[in-house]
Parts: structure tokens; C-alpha cells; sequence
């Protein structure tokens, strides 16, 4: 929905800020099918609008937002690291 | 080390089926009227995996549009349970992927309709599909 690189996407979720997608109001996709007693047809259609995500508090303080993933992945690797040769 | 994961509250829904649809009731043709989606009961949430760039979702979701609003109230008039002319909730429960350029999400998902009188879940279906791109 907005113009924002994944980074800062993702910024944003971890800092409790909502965060909201849109759909292509040009889109086919849904597929609706309506029961008999209301005439039992299905309907392929277009659908225009947004859903928005905010993170759980918990979970807002277990990765710090400062982090990306790749910088964790690389922090855990570097510990593992140390630790391997600190233990041969 | 635990896994990446984020889990989240869906805190807002806003879909319109701005053509609406066509439908048949009592031997007569109605046109619902623009379809809207919004969230229902509460509990709507979902987890992302950015291990594994997925998604999954629940939307506990309520459907209304004008035409089916009036056919709620004509058959409360006739004397039906409130619990029968309620409006038309819905379970959509979706997955998908994430893709970390801009973080957008490739949902798909199918609709488990809850008990109604006129859509009857053994005959009433959603499905929600994968934007092309």
C-alpha cells in the first residue's frame, strides 16, 4: 500500500506501528458461490480495499527493531563461531 | 535460538465488491449492491515466518451488503430466530508468501462459513486468490 522498501516494512511491524496492504481493485480474486435458496450461482470478482497488521506487544521486543534478520543471522553465526573455538 | 517469527493482530479489514452481485431470492432477481468485508468477531491474527517467508492468516470476517441487510429484516419480520437473520460471518483463513524487496505478501485463502439459515455452508463457498504478481 505504500511505497516503502521491505526494510522499512518491516521496521515498522516490529515497532508496534500498523502496517496495511491493498489489493489491485482491477483483480479478479474472489470466487463466491451463493447457496440455492439464493439462486446457487458462483461469481468470480473484483475486490478493492486494505487489511492492516500490527505486531503483538511480546513479540515487538523479541527481535530489536535496529536488527534486520540478516544482521541477527550473521550475529548468531559470529557467536557460534567464538563459541566453537573458544571451546576446541 | 528461537525461530524469526512475528505474530500480529489483524486490526482492520476494509473490502468492498464495489460491482456486487446478481442473486435469486423467492422467484425474484436482486442485485446486492456493492459487497462489503469487513472484521467480525474478534481473534483475527496471524503469524509471519521471515525464516521461511511465509504468511498465515485468520480473518474473522462479516459480509453485508444493502440487498441482504433488507432480506434480514423482512425475515426477522416473518418471525425467524435473530440467530438466522444475522449477518454472513466468515473464517478466511490464508497463506502465503512475503517477498522482502518491498514486503509484500502473496495471500491466498478459503472462506469456512459460519452457521446461517441462508447460507447454508454446504453450499456457500469463498475463496480468496493469489494476486498475479
Amino acid at each position: 500500500m505504500s511505497s516503502r522498501s521491505g526494510a522499512e516494512v518491516r521496521d515498522a511491524l516490529f515497532n508496534g506501528r500498523p502496517v496495511s496492504w491493498g489489493f489491485n481493485p482491477k483483480e479478479k480474486r474472489v470466487i463466491l458461490t451463493f447457496p440455492n435458496v439464493l439462486g446457487g450461482e458462483t461469481y468470480v470478482l473484483c475486490i478493492a480495499g486494505y487489511y492492516t497488521f500490527v505486531a503483538r506487544p511480546l513479540e515487538r521486543t523479541f527481535v530489536p527493531s535496529v536488527f534486520s534478520s540478516d544482521l541477527l543471522r550473521r550475529g548468531a553465526c559470529a557467536i557460534k563461531q567464538v563459541f566453537s573455538r573458544s571451546t576446541a | 535460538m528461537g525461530r524469526n517469527l512475528l505474530q500480529f493482530d489483524v486490526t482492520d479489514l476494509n473490502v468492498t465488491v464495489a460491482e456486487g452481485v446478481k442473486f435469486k431470492w423467492q422467484g425474484k432477481e436482486i442485485d446486492s449492491g456493492p459487497l462489503t468485508i469487513k472484521l467480525g468477531a474478534p481473534g483475527s491474527a496471524g503469524v509471519i515466518d521471515y525464516d521461511n517467508g511465509t504468511v498465515d492468516v485468520e480473518y474473522r470476517s462479516r459480509i453485508s451488503s444493502p440487498a441482504l441487510e433488507e432480506i434480514y429484516d423482512i425475515l426477522e419480520d416473518m418471525g425467524e430466530e435473530r440467530g438466522e437473520t444475522a449477518p454472513f460471518d466468515v473464517v478466511i483463513r490464508s497463506k502465503g508468501s512475503i517477498f522482502g524487496d518491498d514486503h509484500s505478501l502473496r495471500l491466498a485463502g478459503k472462506g469456512e462459513i459460519a452457521d446461517h439459515r441462508l447460507f447454508n455452508p454446504a453450499e456457500t463457498s469463498l475463496e480468496i486468490l493469489a494476486p498475479t504478481h
